[in-house]
């Protein structure tokens, strides 16, 4: 139905409805509760190929890869090939109108991705549009290019930006996950996609390495090394515009540094280090400068997370005997204890909408993935095994939590959804996999 | 009678016709001294109209036949020992297009009884409300007669509040199968007031209009989407009227 039949069939309902006595066409709001948790359902078409030559393949590639993505993102599955009403293939982009919305409610579509691959400087570029099939309205139409060989990476794109359309925040399956793994035989920083698959090295130095951070940007890590007989420092291994190297050497060269965790704007570190043999917790800039004291006591104080908005910090310990999780104002005040459940919690990580804070609690002897609010009003189980679960990290969407967990004998990686489902093993059979940490989304 | 008493009869009856003559030649000459002014006068300025339109509801006349029985309500009767909901008869939902509004027919000296049809009682209610006449209510109800099951029969535009309810959670039930709320939407609490107008027959007349946003579109979306995936919804007791949902993020 157009868009002019549909507000003309509008006002004649009003005119209708004006027409009934008062007390008929009032009742009391229906209330609507979260129903049962499925995915919304996107029929994506095979892009219409306007490369020179054509390439049947290259279009079947595309959408197998936005078909993965889409999967992996757990907010939309694609419908299946047989459940087709309409079109396979695009023909054309359509405009601001289509008339065969019903067609695609009655396959079951929640969404439709049509589109067309064409050339663009030597470079693969896409165009597409993603519609509500039930409203019969086009959410978005863009166009995106990349390398012809980052071909996969483009259709991961296309996927996270149809999440975008039907949520508001884009998907995490284009970004990238940094983790230590001692598959070579040392502990290095390696590097992966989302999906665990496309691992590399990112150091290799043969020292000891943990702790990875990405800088908010996503174009460089920092990462903890121990280097023979010598203190641990931080170091940057990067691929944008920040040197590579260690960084702060010249702060406090005699005092180790434990770990540093860039604040939100990538300006700031909240570094652990040691002072009197107690380590301790410190704001500095990435230059040195500035340096400030945040907490200040006999105990232990480590595993620094940020809030979302930069304002507060969580971490870790053990100032009332045992480790347990507390949270404080960026200047230092407001220090509140936020755990009080189990008798060791560490390793938090502060959710990208604030809301939760994920960590690892241990029980009988393992570790478990618990969420609290930074109220600590609500403490839930998320991740309970009788292996251990540990080091939470938080996807940029906030929708999954990647851990690693030794369920299978060695660590490997594992992602989840936030709400516990969907559980999939991401590295396989190739050593220790520990310390996750999820990359921002790409810029 | 004497002579002289029939003389004067007839000498007075005589005056009386010369006094009918002469009155009827002197209206005879007014008159057509009137005739002849008229004649030859101008015709008088007309008045000034009043150019204000008036405005008036125009209602065509109801056929004068009353209106056929409609089907009989269930005898009042006390409640049974267990009560059940028996809900109104639901018409046919109606054809996706758009309803066309039927001309009400002409009024007739003694309309015929029009044969009973299946969507009689719709087209009924749908006429009474567009008169804006309230449906028959049952005849005196007591209190201890007053049961769901007794009111579950009558249908109009007065259903009752039990089988509104039950109604509503029929709607309700049907659109929440289709209310998918990602993760991102869950758990957090967030309320969308989203306004249809649903015709008898459940289909829903345009497009849903959201009353109160939750402050996050994607949200309100969602909520749009999931109602017109509800489309149509189950018919409403009393023919068509406007629905409101408020579609929750939190369930608790």
């Amino acid at each position: 139905m157009s868009a002019l039949a549909r507000v003309a069939l509008s006002i004649v309902g009003l005119c209708l409805l004006a027409t009934m006595p008062a007390a008929a066409q009032r009742a009391a709001d229906i209330q609507i509760t979260p129903g049962k948790l499925r995915a919304f359902r996107a029929a994506v078409q095979r892009f219409d190929d306007q490369m020179t030559p054509p390439n049947a393949q290259r279009a079947d590639d595309l959408r197998r890869s936005i078909h993965d993505a889409l999967n992996f993102s757990g907010v939309l599955v694609p419908l299946a090939d047989e459940a087709f009403l309409g079109a396979e293939t695009t023909r054309e982009l359509s405009g601001v109108r289509r008339t065969d919305c019903a067609d695609w409610t009655q396959s079951g579509a929640d969404a439709l991705v049509e589109g067309r691959i064409y050339p663009e400087n030597n470079r693969l570029a896409v165009e597409f549009a993603v519609w509500d099939t039930a409203r019969c309205k086009r959410l978005a139409r863009k166009s995106l290019s990349r390398v012809r060989s980052q071909a996969p990476l483009l259709a991961k794109i296309v996927a996270d930006e149809i999440v975008a359309a039907f949520t508001g925040i884009r998907g995490s399956a284009a970004t990238e996950i940094a983790f230590i793994s001692d598959r070579s035989g040392a502990r290095e920083v390696y590097v992966a996609d989302a999906d665990g698959r496309n691992a590399r090295a990112a150091t290799r130095s043969r020292a000891i390495k943990a702790f990875p951070d990405w800088l908010p940007n996503g174009e460089a890590l920092l990462y903890t090394a121990y280097h023979d007989g010598g203190q641990p420092g931080l170091y940057l291994t990067s691929r944008g515009k920040a040197r590579p190297g260690p960084l702060l050497r010249r702060l406090m060269p005699e005092i180790p540094k434990y770990r540093g965790v860039f604040d939100p704007s990538g300006d700031t570190l909240a570094l652990v280090t040691s002072v009197d043999a107690s380590a301790e917790i410190f704001l500095v800039r990435r230059d040195g400068r500035r340096l400030r004291r945040l907490t200040n006591d006999g105990g232990i104080d480590v595993s620094p997370t940020w809030s979302p908005d930069g304002q507060q910090i969580c971490f870790v310990s053990d100032r009332s005997g045992s480790p347990q999780l507390y949270i404080v104002d960026r200047d230092g005040s407001n220090l509140r204890r936020l755990s009080f459940e189990g008798s060791y919690n560490t390793g938090p990580s502060w959710s990208p909408d604030g809301r939760w804070i994920a960590y690892e609690t241990r029980l009988e002897g393992q570790f478990d993935i618990w969420l609290i609010d930074p109220t600590g009003e609500v403490n839930v189980p998320l991740v309970t095994h009788r292996y251990s679960d540990q080091s939470p990290s938080w996807s940029p969407d906030g929708r999954k939590l990647l851990f690693s967990s030794n369920r299978r004998g060695r660590y490997d990686l594992y992602v989840m959804d936030a709400n516990g489902e969907n559980l999939q093993r991401l590295t396989q059979r190739a050593g220790n996999n520990t310390g996750p940490v999820w990359g921002p989304f790409l810029r | 009678m004497s002579e002289s008493h029939a003389q004067e009869s007839l000498e007075r009856r005589e005056r009386e016709q010369r006094d009918f003559r002469r009155r009827l030649a002197a209206s005879a000459v007014a008159h057509g001294l009137v005739v002849l002014a008229l004649a030859f006068n101008p015709a008088p300025p007309a008045r000034p109209l009043a150019l204000t339109a008036i405005t008036v509801d125009l209602v065509a006349a109801v056929p004068a036949t009353p209106a056929p029985a409609r089907k009989a309500a269930p005898a009042l009767r006390p409640p049974p020992p267990k009560k059940k909901i028996v809900l109104p008869k639901t018409p046919k939902p109606l054809p996706k297009k758009p309803a066309k509004v039927k001309p009400v027919p002409k009024p007739k000296a003694r309309p015929k009884p029009r044969p009973p049809e299946l969507d009689y009682e719709d087209a009924l209610d749908k006429l009474r409300d567009e008169l804006g006449e309230e449906t028959p209510q049952p005849q005196a109800v007591s209190e201890a007669d007053d049961t769901i099951e007794a009111m579950g029969e009558s249908t109009g535009s007065a259903a009752s509040g039990a089988v509104m309810d039950a109604w509503s959670l029929s709607v309700s039930r049907h659109v929440r199968a289709g209310y998918i709320t990602p993760p991102d939407f869950r758990g957090r609490y967030l309320a969308t007031r989203v306004c249809v107008l649903v015709g008898a027959g459940g289909n829903i007349l345009g497009t849903a209009t959201v009353g109160g946003s939750s402050g996050d579109p994607f949200f309100d979306d969602n909520a749009v989407r999931a109602t017109e995936r509800a489309n149509p919804l189950p018919p409403p007791p009393g023919g068509g009227r406007e629905v409101c949902f408020t579609f929750l993020g939190d369930d608790s």
